[in-house]
C-alpha cells in the first residue's frame, strides 16, 4: 500500500468577482457573481513510504491546496486521495494521527502567549504520547535543532527562526507517519536553514520517516529530496527522479579565468583541441562553458593554465534551480524531452 | 477524552497569563452592571413593585442574568471567528480532536478562569453591600448552578453556529452584534421576561435563550421551583442538543466548501 495516493485530484475554488469602485461594490451587494478557479487539476500522486518528495511550483500554481488536501482539512471537489488507506477528509480524526504538517509562519499550532514548552505539553495530551516517548523527543529536536534554549519562552518572543524550529518540534511530537512541510525555510538565516535540512535528512534517512517538502528554496529539496514533483498552473510538470534532472537537464558547467592580460589570444583559440566547449571574453575574464558529460574541467583548466596568464578561477555548476527555471520560463519541456 | 481536558487547562491557563486582562475582563461586566442597577433604580422609584417584582428581586434577577449571560465571553466568538478568516483554522484541523468539542473546552477553560469567579464575587459582594437577595434556599442554589453551567454549554453553542457563518460572510462584527442584542434582549439579561406583556414572556421562555439568564435567574429566587424547575431545566437541555447538533451542521457544510484563506 502506498503511503498516499491520488488520482484525478481537483480543488475548485469559489470566489467573488466585483467590478472596481463604489458601483462595483453596490452591484456586488445586490447581486454577487463569482468566479471558478481551480487551484488543482487532475493530480495523480503515488508516494511510498519512506519516500521524501520534492514539491515545486511558483507561487500560486497549487502546491499549499495539494498539500491541504493530502492532509485532509480541504475536501477535494474531484478525484480521490488516500493516505495510508484513508480517506483524509471524511476520516480526518482518524488521519491527524498519523501525519503532521507545519504551515509557514503565520499559521501556527502553538499557543501564542503561553510558553513553548506549554504548546508542547498540549500535543504530547492531545496525541496521548507516553511521557518517556515525549522526552525522548524532545531531546532529539533540542540536540539537533536547539529548542531547549527557548522552551520558556512565550511563542510571541520567539524570533522567526526559533519559530520555525518550534513548529517542526511541536509537529514531531506524536511521531507522525508521514510529515507534510509547506515552505519551512521561508525567513531563515543561511546557518539555521542549514541546521532544518540537517535535521530532515536525519528524519527521513535515519526513521525513514514520509516527508513531502514544498518550498521556494530548491536546496532545501536538493538536500533532502530524492524525488521531484513539479505543478504549475494547477497541473504536474513533472514527477520522477531528482538525480535524473539533474543528469539531464543541469549538466552545463562554467569556468571563469581571471587573467592579468585580457582581450588576446581568441577566445576560441585558447580552448581549441578542448572538445565541445563555448569560450568568451567578458571582462577580464575568459568564460568557459560547457556539458560535463562531454568535457572535463580538469582538461579544460590545464590547457588554458598552459596558453594564459591565470590570476583567479571559479566554476559554477548548474543546479536544479535552473532547470526549473528554464521550466517556468516555457524554455524546457522535461516531458518532450524525455522522448527519444 | 484526556485531549480535551487537556485543552480546556490550556485555556484556563491562557486566561489567566496576562494578570491587567484578567482583573479587567472582571471589572468591566462590573460597570455595565453599576449602570444597570442605577437604570432600574430609577424605574422604582414610586413603586414597589413592577410585574410582581420588588426592587430586591429585579436587582437579584438582573445581577445573576446578566453575569450568566457573561459568564461565556465575547472572547470566544472573536477568538473563533479569527481563526477563520486568518486561515489558522488551517492548523485545527490537523489535530485528532473534534472541533466543536475542542472549541466547547476552550470555553469551559474561560468560564473556569474568568466567568465563574467573577459571578462569585460580585454576588457575594453584592449580597453583603448592595441588598442582593440570597438564594432562596439550598436547593434553589443547587438548581441555579445547575441551569447556570447548562446555560453556558447552551450559549457556547449559539456562539459556535453564530461565528461559523464567518466562513460565508468573512465578516464576524455584523453577526456578532446581532448575535448579542438578540440574546442579550430575549433572554433576559436587560429586562427580567416578566416584564415582558404575559404572552411574550411565555412565548420567549419556549426560546433557547431564556436558558441563559431567565431560568437559572428564576430558579435562585425560588420562584421556578418543582417540576415547574425541573420542566425549564429540561427544556434548557433539550435545546443545548438541538443546538449542538444545529452547529455540527453548519460546521459539516462549510468544510465541505471550506476555503482555507490564504492558499
Amino acid at each position: 500500500m502506498p503511503a498516499i495516493e491520488a488520482s484525478g485530484l481537483c480543488k475548485v475554488y469559489r470566489r467573488p468577482v466585483r467590478a472596481p469602485g463604489i458601483g462595483g461594490a453596490l452591484r456586488q451587494l445586490v447581486r454577487p457573481r463569482h468566479e471558478d478557479i481551480t487551484a488543482v487539476d487532475g493530480v495523480d500522486l503515488r508516494i511510498e513510504a519512506g519516500e521524501a518528495v520534492g514539491y515545486v511550483g511558483p507561487n500560486g500554481a497549487g502546491k499549499s491546496t495539494t498539500i491541504k488536501l493530502l492532509t485532509g482539512i480541504l475536501r477535494p471537489s474531484g478525484g480521490t486521495v488516500r493516505v495510508l488507506g484513508r480517506d483524509p477528509h471524511r476520516e480526518r480524526l482518524a488521519n491527524a494521527r498519523d501525519i503532521a504538517a507545519t504551515f509557514g509562519a503565520n499559521r501556527s499550532q502553538l499557543h501564542w502567549d503561553l510558553p513553548l514548552r506549554e504548546s508542547l505539553a498540549l500535543q504530547r495530551d492531545i496525541y496521548g504520547v507516553p511521557e518517556a516517548r515525549y522526552r525522548e523527543n524532545l531531546r532529539l529536536c533540542a540536540d539537533i535543532l536547539g529548542v531547549d534554549a527557548f522552551l520558556g519562552a512565550p511563542v510571541r518572543q520567539l524570533s522567526q527562526g526559533q519559530r520555525v524550529r518550534a513548529e517542526l518540534t511541536s509537529a514531531l511530537v506524536h511521531d507522525p507517519k508521514i510529515l507534510y512541510l509547506d515552505e519551512p525555510t521561508v525567513g531563515l538565516d543561511v546557518a539555521v536553514k542549514e541546521r532544518l535540512r540537517a535535521f530532515l535528512r536525519d528524519l527521513h534517512r535515519g526513521r525513514g520517516m514520509t516527508i513531502v517538502l514544498t518550498s521556494h528554496d530548491l536546496p532545501d529539496i536538493e538536500d533532502v529530496c530524492e524525488r521531484l514533483i513539479m505543478i504549475d498552473r494547477a497541473r504536474i510538470l513533472y514527477d520522477g527522479s531528482l538525480r535524473e534532472v539533474r543528469d539531464r537537464f543541469a549538466r552545463e558547467r562554467v569556468l571563469r579565468f581571471q587573467v592579468r592580460r585580457p582581450g588576446e589570444p581568441a577566445a576560441e583559440d585558447v580552448v581549441a583541441g578542448c572538445g565541445p566547449v563555448a569560450a568568451r571574453w567578458e571582462g577580464d575574464a575568459l568564460v568557459v562553458s560547457f556539458d560535463r558529460t562531454l568535457a572535463a574541467a580538469a582538461g579544460v583548466t590545464a590547457q588554458v593554465l598552459q596558453k594564459l596568464d591565470v590570476v583567479d578561477l571559479h566554476m559554477d555548476e548548474a543546479g536544479i534551480e535552473d532547470v526549473v527555471r528554464r521550466v517556468y520560463e516555457g524554455r524546457l519541456d522535461l516531458r518532450e524531452a524525455e522522448r527519444p | 477524552m484526556k485531549a480535551y481536558a487537556a485543552i480546556a487547562s490550556r485555556q484556563f491557563q491562557d486566561a489567566l497569563q496576562y494578570r491587567g486582562n484578567y482583573v479587567l475582563g472582571m471589572l468591566s461586566g462590573l460597570a455595565l452592571v453599576l449602570a444597570m442597577f442605577f437604570f432600574w433604580r430609577a424605574g422604582f422609584e414610586g413603586r414597589a413593585s413592577i410585574a410582581g417584582y420588588g426592587w430586591a428581586q429585579t436587582k437579584t434577577y438582573l445581577l445573576i442574568g446578566y453575569l450568566a449571560g457573561n459568564l461565556v465571553a465575547f472572547s470566544a466568538e472573536a477568538r473563533l471567528s479569527s481563526r477563520i478568516r486568518r486561515g489558522s483554522i488551517a492548523c485545527d484541523l490537523l489535530l485528532p480532536v473534534d472541533f466543536q468539542g475542542a472549541r466547547l473546552c476552550e470555553t469551559l477553560g474561560d468560564v473556569a478562569a474568568q466567568g465563574l469567579p467573577a459571578l462569585v464575587v460580585t454576588v457575594a459582594v453584592g449580597i453583603a453591600f448592595a441588598g442582593v437577595l440570597p438564594p432562596s434556599g439550598p436547593a434553589a442554589a443547587a438548581g441555579a448552578a445547575i441551569a447556570l453551567l447548562l446555560g453556558v454549554v447552551l450559549k457556547s453553542a449559539i456562539v459556535y453556529a453564530a461565528a461559523l457563518l464567518c466562513f460565508w460572510t468573512t465578516n464576524f462584527v455584523g453577526i456578532s452584534w446581532a448575535r448579542a442584542a438578540l440574546t442579550n434582549l430575549l433572554s433576559g439579561a436587560l429586562i427580567p421576561l416578566s416584564f415582558f406583556p404575559a404572552g411574550v414572556a411565555a412565548a420567549l421562555r419556549w426560546l433557547p435563550f431564556a436558558g441563559i439568564t431567565d431560568t437559572p435567574a428564576r430558579i435562585y429566587l425560588g420562584q421556578l421551583t418543582g417540576p415547574g424547575a425541573v420542566g425549564a431545566v429540561a427544556l434548557e437541555a433539550a435545546w443545548t442538543v438541538v443546538l449542538l447538533l444545529v452547529g455540527r451542521g453548519i460546521w459539516r457544510a462549510a468544510t465541505a466548501e471550506l476555503n482555507v484563506h490564504g492558499g
